[in-house]
């Protein structure tokens, strides 16, 4: 989206300027170890679930407040793949399956709800698979979690390992959010946000695309959560926890939910921010995200990303918060 | 089996309270007030302030206090925070509510220190009739139908109730009539969050609470709220009554440890089959 409406020298040099954060980020290994590779990982996994959340939040307007069920669905099963001594990348395939599956069970029903509904609805959906996690006990290893087995190289290999697929992870579902969202499907998405019943006059198929985002915004999430899980080497049901998808969801808002790097910018602000402020602070952290949440939706809910468009006025910010309110 | 059947019974009164407040601010602003399930919490522990401060007043008696904090505490939201953006759309609003809601818990967080579960000490005077029947329970069935009959009869005779309900059924034509929306809004919010701070500091007697517990009950209500209907006065009691009995005769039957699980199935279900509630007339 930040290359349209721009000439072709401006395009040039965004190019440029993104070809070189690219390079920036892939040679960065080279000069650090240990704590900012780590940083930067999870920032990365932070990262690709704002761009998860972003298909079906931002580009379709459907917001899911259950994606913790994705979490869960991925770090156990290539958890429990790999407990059986199935080697990564399968574990990784596995996973995308069975997301696939599970994403297309309750998809169907979960998407024909709309708004309140689909929002709540998705928590019933975590909340299912949860318990469900919970008290399988013999299979998932129920509140005690499963250990995955550990890579058998130094530290600094390992970190570099999981920094270069985290990495390249992001980079595949960036591409993907691109191009879906100059693709006919990404028209779609976005007319359905704007206004589903019209979108579906129109002679769009709701059901089918709504389904892609769901189903592709699952995969998103749980690879990179399978992926996770074993660099962490041991999950358990806090998987299930809302806070990581809170902070996603501040990463998504606040960098520019329904643009393509809004979830990078936002993951990379928010994930910084949080390092350097609460390092020493460590309660009150989700009321601040809390109030940064508050604050996004009440001046800028285009998202900081808003700030770098060509038609940005701060007057509009003006004129938002008065049509706004009664 | 009897037993189960009336301790749900008995707890579905508080249950129904709790959701009425979420279930007005939707009916009527089309609001998901995501923070409701943390302000019922804060209810609890604003009548376990009352209570160590005043060790010699029955704690009953500080319910009306606790009525009117709430409700001065729901009318200071809707004031400052939710009336800027509810004509934002349904997307900004959940939000803004959810951002609220993190803000909530994490004061309860830092005001009352550790995270660790209070309960609500009280009055556990326990009747044998064949059945065992804590006696405050009964107290709490009481006042919480109360509370129902006098939100009804708010809503049906008086003038304010009949102010909610026009603007609840068509803003513009209220408006025209004189109505001012934004000051209906604060009322029903108000009232809203004082419903659910005095079945808070009700479920505190029964429950052990937490900043955190907030969540649970907000899954309670909205599964209660999309049973009874949302916006539904006697529909959200009736929910909470069903939902009760859900949880009471499945945990019986399938034991308590799958209790949340079938409270998240029934939201399910509901929400396939008929999400308006199941007792709501389809308009």
């Amino acid at each position: 989206m930040i290359l349209e409406r721009r000439n072709t020298i401006e395009k040039k040099r965004i190019i440029i300027f993104l070809t070189l954060i690219v390079a920036g980020f892939l040679l960065i290994p080279l000069f650090e170890r240990g704590y900012i590779l780590r940083f930067l990982t999870f920032m990365f996994t932070s990262a690709i679930i704002s761009q998860g959340l972003n298909i079906i939040g931002g580009y379709s307007g459907y917001i899911p407040f259950g994606h913790m069920g994705f979490f869960g669905a991925g770090a156990y099963i290539v958890a429990m793949s790999m407990v059986n001594h199935v080697s990564f990348p399968i574990a990784l395939l596995f996973n995308i399956v069975i997301t696939i599956i599970i994403a297309l069970i309750f998809g169907y029903p979960l998407l024909r709800l709309r708004g309140a509904y689909f929002a709540m609805g998705t928590i019933a959906f975590n909340g299912i698979l949860k318990e469900v996690t919970v008290n399988f006990t013999k299979w998932t290893g129920g509140g005690y979690g499963i250990s995955l087995p550990q890579i058998p190289w130094n530290i600094e290999s390992v970190n570099t390992f999981f920094y270069y697929i985290m990495l390249g992870w992001l980079a595949v579902c960036t591409i993907v959010v691109y191009l879906l969202a100059k693709n006919p499907v990404g028209y779609a998405l976005r007319a359905i946000k704007d206004d589903e019943n019209a979108a579906a006059t129109s002679g769009i198929n709701t059901s089918k695309y709504k389904m892609i985002a769901w189903i592709t915004s699952a995969v998103f999430i749980s690879v990179s959560v399978g992926i996770y899980a074993y660099w962490m080497t041991f999950i358990d049901t806090s998987i299930y926890d809302i806070t990581p998808l809170i902070k996603s969801w501040v990463m998504l808002l606040v960098g520019g939910a329904g643009t393509v790097m809004g979830p990078l910018l936002g993951a990379f602000l928010i994930e910084s921010l949080s390092e350097l402020l609460w390092g020493n602070i460590i309660i009150f952290h989700n009321g601040f995200l809390g109030i940064i949440i508050i604050i996004t939706i009440l001046f800028l809910p285009g998202g900081i990303i808003d700030l770098f468009k060509k038609q940005f006025k701060w007057s509009l910010i003006r004129e938002e918060i008065r049509k706004n309110k009664i | 089996m009897l037993q189960v059947i009336i301790n749900a019974v008995l707890l579905g009164s508080v249950y129904g309270v709790m959701s009425e407040g979420f279930s007005l601010m939707w009916g009527v602003m089309h609001i998901l007030n995501l923070a409701a399930g943390t302000l019922i919490v804060v209810g609890a522990y604003l009548s376990y302030i009352f209570m160590m401060l005043l060790p010699n007043v029955n704690p009953y008696f500080t319910i009306p206090l606790v009525f009117f904090i709430s409700f001065s505490i729901g009318v200071v939201i809707q004031k400052f925070l939710y009336n800027k953006m509810v004509k934002g759309g349904l997307r900004r609003v959940l939000l803004l509510t959810f951002g609220l809601n993190l803000v909530i818990t994490d004061i309860l967080l830092f005001v009352f220190k550790a995270n660790y579960l209070q309960m609500n000490v009280n009055y556990t005077i326990l009747q044998f009739k064949g059945l065992y029947i804590p006696s405050h329970r009964i107290i709490i069935f009481v006042i919480s139908w109360v509370l129902f009959l006098l939100t009804f009869l708010l809503f049906t005779k008086t003038k304010t109730g009949l102010i909610i309900r026009a603007t609840a059924f068509n803003t513009e034509a209220a408006e025209i009539c004189g109505v001012k929306t934004a000051r209906t809004y604060i009322i029903t919010t108000g009232i809203a969050i004082a419903l659910g701070g005095v079945a808070g500091s009700m479920a505190g007697t029964i429950f052990s609470f937490s900043p955190a517990e907030g969540a649970v009950f907000l899954a309670k209500c909205f599964v209660i709220c999309v049973i009874g209907g949302l916006g539904n006065v006697t529909g959200t009691m009736i929910g909470g009554l069903i939902y009760a009995l859900a949880e009471g005769v499945g945990g019986w039957i399938f034991g308590t440890q799958w209790q949340s699980c079938i409270g998240f199935l029934l939201l399910y279900i509901v929400l396939l089959l008929k999400p308006e509630g199941i007792l709501t007339k389809k308009n």
